[in-house]
């Protein structure tokens, strides 16, 4: 007989968005339970992938390198087949997800990424206007403690200040960078970064560790060190680790949830939730998946809120295209992340002739594999200098850029690919449009530009189009006015369910170029909000 | 000692001055020497190449240790070892004994398979977070600095 348990909400997914809507839902006084297939890390795991990193020589150590094979929900890509594109997830499992090890760019959609189809004619429009979700983008500034400066000519307007200060810009950003960029009309400015410049809310300054992926100081915002330690001291918030959500059942009249059946993963007992009110926050991959595997015999049929035959339809992500240079002389140091970057081209006058990408430039980024660049600039004929190979080292810097995707991708189940469990795996056809290709094209003219007014004495090809792909899986549940044309209502509630909710990247109609955690946080107070008919949470 | 240490800097100059044919794969004799001594294991010749290829010098700290971890890494296992043994072995015995971080490598007396091993593992080195920051004069990577300054002043 399976455990069950009951409760008010049940939060499928511990991460960014499933931790902190629960931190607020907390307030009410009602049973929050929080499931999450992966585990809780410690501080003493930190440390100890630091160490292994080190140890193991593996700049890519990372959060589920070690985890039961369980824990891990693989999937699948179409591949090259008709032009589609590799698909690689970069997605951790655990209490606090992929913020875990995320980077903390919490740069702000434009005001006209909301409304791209309106205005430009691609993608989808939210249901939701940039006036009224903007306050819960700087509450979600606020939550996460986001440095900044109001220093960008390209931005939407803010109804309040940044809560700290930006970080200042590095020698390679002010001298080298910027006067770059400002000699082609372009201006550089302050990247928002969910790493604390000074204290915030007991959490260190960045102490310039480079290390950001494990965060030793704590400067950089991760779930599992801010909002889960909040929610842990509630008496009535429940987190439950290495529980894995399998499928929701709907009740006989097809209008509520009424169980969520799970699997502990590590003896694969069964365990069965109640609640009045289910959320999924499973990040762009599994929450759609999830009301795929939901499907009932009625009107859910094709999968939960898929009336319209829109569940997996448009799904997106960005492209993160790279350049890298030889400067010619030093460039400096890195704080661990890049202190300057450039909106220009997700301006609406640019707008117009290729998807909106913005830019940013640095010391050679640490994870970056420069070798095979120096290697190939210290050779000549048949003779590898290894003296200008060092020399040159100090003197690379990378240029990326992150563009917009039309959203023409798909994520299905693939009934070929079971996941440990016995369940079809997503399966992610990503197509890039002629129009998606248009960003890395202008991304491939500027990049030379900015290098010859940089002084660069080499510059790399941009590292192919594809590349990064994975990070932002977005716009397979969208918020719509109708099940014809999304899953979920502006209120993020699924259509046909009344108490069934979603908080994820799947969520987004259109992803601009922006990454999306803040909109998500955004999204996430502003549903904590409506559940409890209270804006004040 | 570091890259920008004036010391080391004479040192690269005097090099670099010597004639090409002191550069490995050119010298004869000590080709020879070093291609009649006993074969080095599989891991040794990693090593070697390592320490030859890499930025340290004699006296420099951490390089025995980071060539160790290299040898030991499961992804040099994965690209040089058990599949490339014997091509890191011949590689390693076209050069003398104890040699580190040298000027230049003449690739047109390599057969084309050890010049594509050698390119690829000097790639691989100076990917390396640990070794570009040796290179580049930064402290070790994941090391607190207490000063969240340090990236805005001009490199030394």
């Amino acid at each position: 007989m399976s455990e069950e348990i009951r409760a008010d909400y049940c939060i499928a997914g511990g991460g960014i968005a499933g931790v902190i809507l629960a931190s607020k839902l907390a307030a009410s006084g009602k049973q929050v339970l929080i499931l999450d297939q992966g585990p809780r890390f410690t501080e003493s795991d930190r440390a100890n992938m630091l160490l292994r990193s080190r140890e193991t020589l593996n700049d890519f150590a990372d959060y589920n390198d070690d985890v039961a094979a369980a824990t891990l929900t693989p999937h699948s890509s179409a591949g090259d087949e008709n032009e589609a594109v590799e698909w690689v997830a970069q997605r951790l499992f655990g209490v606090g997800g992929t913020a875990l090890h995320f980077e903390g760019l919490m740069i702000r959609p434009r005001e006209d990424d909301l409304k791209v189809k309106t205005l430009y004619g691609y993608g989808r429009d939210w249901p939701v206007s940039y006036s009224e979700f903007e306050p819960w983008l700087l509450r979600a500034e606020q939550e996460i403690g986001v440095a900044g400066d109001d220093d960008n000519p390209y931005a939407s307007p803010r109804s309040g200040p940044f809560p700290m200060p930006g970080h200042p810009f590095s020698y390679f950003d002010r001298e080298i960078l910027g006067p770059a960029l400002a000699s082609l009309g372009i201006v550089g400015h302050s990247c928002p970064r969910g790493t604390a410049s000074e204290p915030y809310r007991g959490r260190s300054s960045c102490m310039a560790c480079r290390a950001c992926k494990f965060c030793p100081s704590g400067a950089r915002y991760s779930p599992d060190r801010v909002h889960v330690p909040i929610i842990e001291g509630q008496p009535n918030v429940t987190i439950l680790e290495s529980v894995s959500l399998r499928r929701l059942e709907t009740g006989a009249q097809g209008d509520r949830v009424v169980a969520a059946h799970c699997t502990r993963v590590e003896d694969g007992t069964a365990l069965v939730v109640r609640a009045e009110n289910f959320i999924l926050a499973l990040g762009g991959v599994e929450t759609p998946r999830m009301l795929m595997l939901s499907a009932d015999g009625g009107v859910h049929s094709a999968g939960l809120g898929n009336m319209g035959g829109q569940l997996g339809r448009r799904f997106s992500d960005h492209l993160n295209p790279y350049v890298t240079y030889d400067v010619g002389r030093p460039v400096g140091s890195r704080l661990g992340f890049e202190t300057m970057v450039s909106d220009h081209f997700r301006a609406q006058e640019n707008r117009r002739e290729h998807p909106s990408f913005w830019i940013l430039a640095s010391p050679a980024m640490d994870w970056f594999p420069i070798g095979n660049e120096a290697v190939s600039w210290a050779t000549r004929g048949d003779t590898l200098s290894l003296d200008d190979l060092r020399e040159s080292i100090p003197r690379m810097a990378t240029l990326a850029a992150m563009t917009e995707l039309e959203g023409e991708g798909a994520l299905e189940l693939d009934e070929d690919n079971l996941d440990p469990f016995g369940s079809p795996v997503a399966k992610v056809t990503m197509r890039l449009t002629e129009w998606d290709r248009r960003a890395p094209t202008k991304l491939a003219e500027l990049a030379p530009q900015i290098g010859e007014a940089m002084g660069a004495v080499q510059v790399a090809d941009l590292t192919p189009a594809e590349f990064g792909l994975g990070y932002h899986p977005s716009g397979a549940t969208a918020m719509a006015e109708s099940p014809d044309d999304g899953v979920c209502d502006s209120n993020l509630k699924v259509f046909g369910l009344e108490n069934l909710h979603l908080v994820s990247n799947s969520v987004f109609p259109h992803m601009g170029a922006n990454p999306p955690t803040l909109m998500i946080v955004g999204l996430a107070l502003r549903l904590a909000a409506h559940l409890e008919g209270n804006a004040a949470l | 000692m570091r890259n920008h240490d004036p010391e080391r800097r004479q040192f690269v100059k005097l090099v670099a001055s010597l004639p090409v044919a002191f550069a490995f794969g050119c010298d004869t004799e000590r080709y020879r020497s070093a291609a009649d001594a006993p074969p080095l294991s599989p891991e040794e010749s990693l090593r070697k190449l390592v320490l030859m290829l890499g930025p340290w010098r004699a006296g420099d700290t951490g390089a025995e240790d980071f060539a160790a971890r290299f040898v030991a890494s499961s992804y040099a296992g994965g690209q040089y070892l058990p599949g490339s043994a014997e091509m890191v072995q011949s590689l390693a015995r076209r050069f003398p004994d104890g040699e580190m971080a040298v000027s230049e490598v003449d690739l047109g007396q390599l057969p084309a398979d050890e010049r594509q091993l050698l390119l690829n593992l000097v790639s691989h080195i100076y990917s390396l977070i640990e070794v570009r920051f040796f290179v580049a004069n930064e402290p070790p990577w994941g090391a607190c600095q207490g000063d969240r300054t340090r990236h805005t002043r001009a490199p030394a």
